[in-house]
Parts: C-alpha cells; sequence; structure tokens
C-alpha cells in the first residue's frame, strides 16, 4: 500500500512539478493551437501519449542497434523520425480501419499530435538520460498525461483568456504565453 | 452639489465599485499608520512609491491604447498599497517601482482590467518578487514603536526572516501585547491582525468582502493549526494561526477581492477552505514565507472551476429538494385518503339500501371530484417544478454571467 | 515598381511584422523562451534554425506532390535530420559553449513548424521563385524575433549588454523559463501595437 501510494505520489509530482510545457515548454505552440481550435484534450493528450510511449520503444531498440554497430548517437535523430514515422503511419492506418468517420475527424491533429516537441523531446531526453526501458516509457506517459492537464489548465480559463476585454496588442498569442508563464512560475515556486 | 455631481457622473454599478474601493482603501491606510509607526516615513515612501508607479503606469497605458481612464477606477490606490503592505519596510525603491509597474501594466492591463482578472495583480507581483529578489523581499527588519529606518534605497542593516518563519522551526515565543500591536517581524502591514480583523468585520457588514470565503478561510486554517500544531499547542495555537504567515491580511484583502472571490456560496466556502489547506502545506513542507500568496495564486487558477462545480451542485440539490418535497406531498396525499377510506369502512353502513345507494353516489362522486382536483393539483405541481427545473439552470447561468448581486 | 517586386515587398512585411513566426504567430516558442537568454545564445540558436529550415525548405520542394502527405511529411523531417548533423557540428566548431548550452533543443528545431506545417500551407503552394524569397523572408522573421528576445532578456538579466551596466535594476528571473515567456509576450504585444500603428499609417498615407 505505502509503495503505491508512493508511485501515485511520484507520479503526480511527475505530472505537476515536471510538467512539459511548464518546466521545459516543450509542445506551448501545439498546445496553444489545441485550445484556439477547441480540440478536444483527451483525444489530443491520449495521441501524444500514444506516440509517445511507443516511439520510446521503437527508439530504445534502435538506439541499442547504433551503439552495437559503432555508429554513435549522433545519427539518433534520424531513428527518432524513423520510430515516430513509423507509428504516425500505423495509427492512421488503424483508426481508418476501425471507423472512417473517426479517421476525417481526427486526421487533421493526429499530424499535429505526432510530430511536435512534446514528442520528441521525449525520446531525446530518454537517450540523454540513458534510462531503463520501463523508465522511459513511463517518462513518456507522464509527459502525455502532463500535456492533458497543461491543456486542461488552459482551457478552464479560455473565456477570460479569449475576452474581448483583452486589449488587441495582448489578444491571442500573447496572452497565453503571459497565461503560461504565470502558471510555470507558480510550478517554480512549489519545485524549490 | 458634490451628491448632485457625483450621481450625475457615476452609474449605480460604478457608484458602488468606487465606495467599494474607497473603503478597503481607507481600512489600508489605516495599516499604513501601524507601518509608519514601526518603520517611519520609510514605510510611507514605499506605500507611496507604489501608488504613484501603479498611477503613472495606468495612465501611460490608458493615453497609449487611447482609453480614457474613468473616475472611480481608483484600483490603482488600493493594489498599490496592497503590494507595499506585503513588502517590507527595507525593500529597495526600484523593486517597489518594478514590482507596481508589473502589476498595473502586465497583471492587470494585459489581462482586461478589473472584470476579467484571472490572478489578483498584488499577489501575483509580490510573488514574482520574492523569487526574484529574495533576499530584499522575504528579510525583514524589526519593528520599533517611533521607529525610524533610514531613507537611503539600500538599507545597510542586516535583515532577518520574519516571525512566522522563526515560530514554524522553533518554539520562539514573544509577548502577548506584542502579538496585539503587531509588533512582529515581517512584511509592512500584515502583523497587526487585530486591526485586520476589525477591517474584517465591517469590510462583512459593508458587504465588500464575501462570508463565505472569509470565514471557511479562517476556520479551515484555525482547525489545520490545532490538529498539526507546529511550535504552540491549543489556544495559542489558534492565535498563531490568526497572527503568522500574514494570512488573515491574504485571506481578507487578497482572496476575499470581489473581482476576483466566487459569487456563489458553495464556490466560496471551498476557495477559502482550499486556500488555508493549501497555505498550511506550503508552510508545513516547504517553509515558505507568506505562503498564502502562494496557495491564493493557485486557487485562483481554478476558481471558475469551483464555481462550476457549485453551480452543478446547486442546481442538482435544488432537483433533490424537490424530488423529496414531491415525493413527500404525494406520501401525505396518500395516508390522508387512504385513512380516510379505512375509516369509512370501521364505521356501521346504514341498512337503508337507498340511503346506502345515494350516500356511495355522493361518497363516489365526492371521491371522484377529489382525485381529478388532486391529479390536477399534482400535475400542475409537477409542470410548475418541471418548469422551474428547466427554468432554474438557465436563471443560473444568467445570475452567474451578470455577475451575481451582494454575495452573502 | 514592377509588381513581382511589390509583391515580394508585401509578402517579406507579412513575413517579418504581420505574421512573424515566432512575435505573431507564437510558434517554435520553446527554443527561443528556454535558450535564448542572451544575444550570443540566440545567435547560435539563428544560426542552427536558419540553416536546418531553409535547406529543408529548398529540398523538399522538389519532393513530388503526388506522395501521400504522410510520407511527405516524414520525409521533410527526414531531410532536417540530415541538414541537422553538418549545422550542429559547424556551430559547435565556432561556438562551443554556447552550442553546449543549446542541450536538446538544437536537435527539436528539425520538426519546427515551419518544416512541417507552413510547406505544406503555404511555401508548396507557391511558384518556387516567389516562394524561395518569402521563406527567406519568413526565417528572417523568426531570426529578428530570437535576437531582439534574447537581447531583451539579457539587459533585464544582467542590467545591460555584454557586460556593460546600462540599467538600475536586474532582473534575474527572465532568464528562467517563466521569464521567458513573460518577457516573449510583452515583447509580442509591442511588435503587434507597433506593426498595427505602421501599417495604419501606411494606409493613411
Amino acid at each position: 500500500m505505502t509503495q503505491f501510494l508512493e508511485l501515485l505520489m511520484a507520479s503526480l509530482a511527475a505530472v505537476t512539478l515536471e510538467n512539459v510545457i511548464f518546466t521545459t515548454a516543450f509542445g506551448t505552440s501545439t498546445l496553444i493551437e489545441l485550445t484556439k481550435k477547441n480540440w478536444q484534450i483527451l483525444s489530443f493528450g491520449g495521441f501524444i501519449t500514444e506516440f509517445a510511449v511507443l516511439s520510446s520503444l521503437i527508439a530504445y531498440f534502435l538506439e541499442g542497434l547504433l551503439i552495437s554497430w559503432g555508429l554513435g548517437l549522433r545519427l539518433m535523430p534520424i531513428g527518432y523520425i524513423i520510430s515516430l514515422g513509423a507509428i504516425y503511419i500505423l495509427t492512421l492506418i488503424g483508426i481508418r480501419a476501425a471507423s472512417k468517420k473517426a479517421f476525417s475527424a481526427m486526421k487533421r491533429y493526429i499530424h499535429l499530435s505526432a510530430f511536435n516537441c512534446a514528442v520528441l523531446s521525449v525520446l531525446f531526453t530518454n537517450s540523454v538520460n540513458g534510462s531503463s526501458l520501463l523508465d522511459r516509457l513511463l517518462f513518456a506517459a507522464y509527459t502525455g498525461l502532463g500535456f492533458m492537464l497543461a491543456a486542461y489548465i488552459l482551457r478552464i480559463n479560455y473565456d477570460r483568456l479569449s475576452s474581448d476585454r483583452v486589449p488587441a496588442a495582448f489578444r491571442g498569442f500573447p496572452i497565453y504565453a503571459l497565461y503560461i508563464g504565470l502558471v510555470s512560475m507558480i510550478i517554480y515556486i512549489l519545485k524549490r | 452639489m458634490v451628491d448632485t455631481i457625483s450621481n450625475s457622473v457615476f452609474s449605480a454599478s460604478d457608484r458602488t465599485e468606487l465606495n467599494r474601493s474607497a473603503r478597503i482603501t481607507l481600512m489600508l491606510l489605516a495599516l499604513n499608520v501601524m507601518a509608519v509607526y514601526y518603520y517611519g516615513a520609510r514605510a510611507a515612501i514605499v506605500s507611496g512609491i507604489a501608488v504613484l508607479a501603479s498611477l503613472v503606469t495606468e495612465y501611460i497605458l490608458a493615453v497609449l491604447s487611447k482609453k480614457s481612464p474613468r473616475l472611480c477606477d481608483i484600483y490603482f490606490l488600493s493594489d498599490g498599497l496592497l503590494l507595499a503592505l506585503l513588502l517590507p519596510a527595507s525593500v529597495p525603491y526600484r523593486i517597489v517601482v518594478f514590482s507596481s509597474v508589473f502589476m498595473s501594466g502586465v497583471l492587470r492591463f494585459a489581462f482586461g482590467g478589473n472584470k476579467n482578472l484571472i490572478f489578483s495583480p498584488p499577489a501575483a507581483a509580490f510573488a514574482f518578487s520574492a523569487i526574484t529578489w529574495p533576499q530584499n523581499v522575504l528579510r525583514y527588519p524589526s519593528p520599533e514603536p517611533f521607529g525610524s529606518l533610514s531613507l537611503v534605497s539600500d538599507l545597510p542593516q542586516v535583515l532577518e526572516h520574519s516571525f512566522s518563519y522563526n515560530t514554524d522551526i522553533s518554539t520562539s515565543y514573544t509577548g502577548l501585547l506584542e502579538i496585539i500591536w503587531g509588533r512582529l517581524r515581517g512584511p509592512m502591514g500584515t502583523g497587526c491582525v487585530l486591526i485586520i480583523i476589525i477591517c474584517a468585520v465591517s469590510l462583512y457588514f459593508f458587504k465588500d468582502i464575501p462570508a463565505s470565503v472569509l470565514f471557511s478561510g479562517t476556520a479551515v486554517n484555525m482547525f489545520l493549526f490545532v490538529l498539526f500544531p507546529f511550535s504552540q499547542t491549543g489556544w495559542m495555537a489558534v492565535l498563531y494561526s490568526l497572527v503568522t504567515g500574514s494570512f488573515m491580511y491574504i485571506l481578507v484583502f487578497l482572496a476575499c477581492d470581489p473581482r476576483l472571490a466566487p459569487k456563489l456560496p458553495m464556490a466560496g466556502v471551498l476557495y477559502g477552505g482550499l486556500l488555508a489547506g493549501l497555505s498550511f502545506i506550503f508552510r508545513k513542507l516547504l517553509m515558505l514565507e507568506s505562503s498564502g500568496v502562494f496557495a491564493l495564486l493557485i486557487v485562483e487558477l481554478f476558481a471558475s472551476e469551483l464555481e462550476r462545480l457549485s453551480a452543478v451542485a446547486g442546481s442538482a440539490w435544488e432537483r433533490l429538494l424537490q424530488r423529496i418535497k414531491r415525493g413527500a406531498v404525494d406520501a401525505f396525499i396518500y395516508i390522508k385518503f387512504r385513512t380516510g377510506r379505512v375509516d369509512a369502512r370501521l364505521e356501521e353502513p346504514s341498512w337503508d339500501p337507498r340511503e346506502n345507494a345515494s350516500e356511495k353516489s355522493v361518497d363516489s362522486a365526492n371521491e371522484a371530484s377529489l382525485d381529478g382536483a388532486n391529479e390536477a393539483s399534482l400535475d400542475s405541481a409537477n409542470e410548475a417544478s418541471l418548469d422551474s427545473d428547466l427554468e432554474k439552470p438557465r436563471k443560473d447561468a444568467s445570475g452567474k454571467a451578470s455577475g451575481g448581486g451582494a454575495s452573502s | 515598381m514592377t509588381q513581382y517586386e511589390s509583391r515580394i515587398g508585401t509578402a517579406s512585411k507579412e513575413a517579418i511584422f504581420t505574421s512573424n513566426a515566432l512575435l505573431s504567430s507564437g510558434s517554435i516558442i520553446a527554443p527561443a523562451v528556454v535558450v535564448a537568454t542572451s544575444f550570443m545564445q540566440a545567435a547560435a540558436l539563428c544560426i542552427i534554425f536558419s540553416t536546418v529550415t531553409y535547406i529543408t525548405v529548398v529540398v523538399c520542394s522538389y519532393v513530388p506532390r503526388k506522395l501521400l502527405y504522410t510520407i511527405r511529411i516524414i520525409i521533410y523531417t527526414l531531410v532536417a535530420s540530415l541538414v541537422y548533423v553538418p549545422a550542429a557540428m559547424l556551430v559547435e566548431l565556432f561556438m562551443p559553449s554556447y552550442f553546449a548550452a543549446l542541450g536538446i533543443y538544437a536537435p527539436l528545431l528539425i520538426t519546427n513548424s515551419m518544416i512541417t506545417v507552413r510547406t505544406e500551407a503555404k511555401f508548396y503552394r507557391l511558384k518556387r521563385g516567389y516562394m524561395l524569397q518569402l521563406a527567406a523572408f519568413y526565417v528572417i522573421g523568426y531570426d529578428i524575433g530570437l535576437l531582439a528576445l534574447g537581447t531583451l532578456r539579457e539587459m533585464m538579466a544582467d542590467g545591460g549588454l555584454f557586460g556593460l551596466k546600462m540599467l538600475p535594476i536586474s532582473v534575474p528571473t527572465v532568464s528562467s523559463l517563466f521569464g521567458g515567456f513573460i518577457v516573449l509576450a510583452i515583447l509580442s504585444a509591442g511588435f503587434r501595437w507597433i506593426s498595427a500603428r505602421l501599417l495604419r499609417r501606411e494606409e493613411a498615407a
């Protein structure tokens, strides 16, 4: 029970205090697009989690191969793109096979949820840290969940952020950036 | 004549806002007087700089955005004072200027003014300053009666942690009189809790602050201090919960700010309780000075969700009450008429068949008409309650959108 | 002025002012906010970004449009990752400390939105000659935004530039992530305001 609680607390800390948006800014542009276009947070966040976890899995084995061939990690970005591309294609095929209606509704943002900084940062960070497979998969999952939390935090005050009362110069991207900055400030305080 | 001018210049809502701001400013000036008593003219200078910087920023931004500044908008005054009273009297003037400009220009203007705020401008400005210059903003001089700190911007003397910080880590004790009069090392205006409580009571009676936030925050804070004491226990723990951590100041003037506090009572209770809980946790686990400010920023982030939650819970509760009421009415009618029929059966029937027949027909006619009337009344009651169910969420939404009346 | 020249002029104004990738559209924020904490840091990032993005856009303009959209996007990012390797080696050679400070934000530029989104949405729908000039202006626009952000943050954090004290106050937290967001928001708002005024004046004239 204690271990479960510890894991829960560690997961909560990972999703909030190490939130991908508020501590590393990865995926911020994507997040703002998601909020502006009122896309489904759960589906989008789910796709990000899926891409991050599955491409981490493939990248882990690719990394092992590259190291065993003595090619060094400088070529890893190519490996990341290959693994991400493969998962992207398989996801599109899978959704289209499952439901054409769902495919036409989702296809416009699957591409955005695959090729963005948040997902790629997971792959890079895992390589830099050199962690085990389980740690990499957990990190990828936390990143996806952290993205969903960040999207939720942005969505709950969306009415005020998109209000006409906001001065014209600040309307749109600047006020979102300011809001994200203030939330990052709060998380920074808690981390200290 | 003044009334005539103000009546013609300001609308009713503007006048209410102006009166409210004026009262809050007056309370803050009272706290300023205590700050001047302990720290000398420097306290007044710090407050003056904060207000002036805020005013100048507001004016410049109004000119640049081609909006004429409203006469009734004196929030630069109250916000400037709120920020200044959170700072130590020893804070360098340039930090006060920067914080005030940041508060007015970025935290208020950029978000669209007082009617569209997410974060309390003085709280967020203080938090930014505390992170940026912790040695200047979170270290305090010692208060002395008729004290007089140097007017030089950067004070040469050694500054220390606040009284609250020291009581959290050790059983440091100070005289009761000192506690009552606020002669405690800490922010300029947050130590004199007696005056803050008097302000809270008068603001409550003027309906300037929501009671739900005020009472729930105070109650939860006291409860947590008694349950999980720091260094003092029992009644001293209750006293310290009110006096330390600038909590009462933050609760009364920042959390209960009418621009930001939730309008619905249940949301206010949750808001105040969460603020107290988070503030306590931050003090206990993170040893943060003025932890209430950081807790407030987090709670303000979710304030709109608390409103939504309480609106949903409120309408669900209304529907439940309606159902219980309908059920009670049905049960009452059922019991009444079932009991009536049983009484009739227990009576000895008269043996005149013609009498019986006429009685029975009258009875049955009565029953039929009664049943019909009951059904009709029940149906109309049901329709009325259904209508009111359908109407209520819309009324709630429009009530919420219009900002509601005076908060309870 | 010929029609083509005036079109390029309009496009350049759009790319640098009204549709500036960083300051107007808010694209490619992460490296700007985290890494561009000083002028030199921003310059190092500019070099990698400009090289990777422009060369990728040029090379990938030859990718046949008949290919599936999915395959095209994968090819673009593959080309970018190939271009990144020599670009990174070059910056590492001449600015080793600044390159090291870029961390993983430099390689992440291979999936920047100018390559994955704007190419399909805008560039590859235009004629190649005009497109190459327009892409160059978009890249320059982002670089201007990045350098302005880096300069402003260095001035505020250190109270001056290149070690020279210019301001009476320094705000060290603008070098942090949240400080970067706040400064970017203010810079973006200021930039929009100035652009709007300039455009209004032009229209009035």
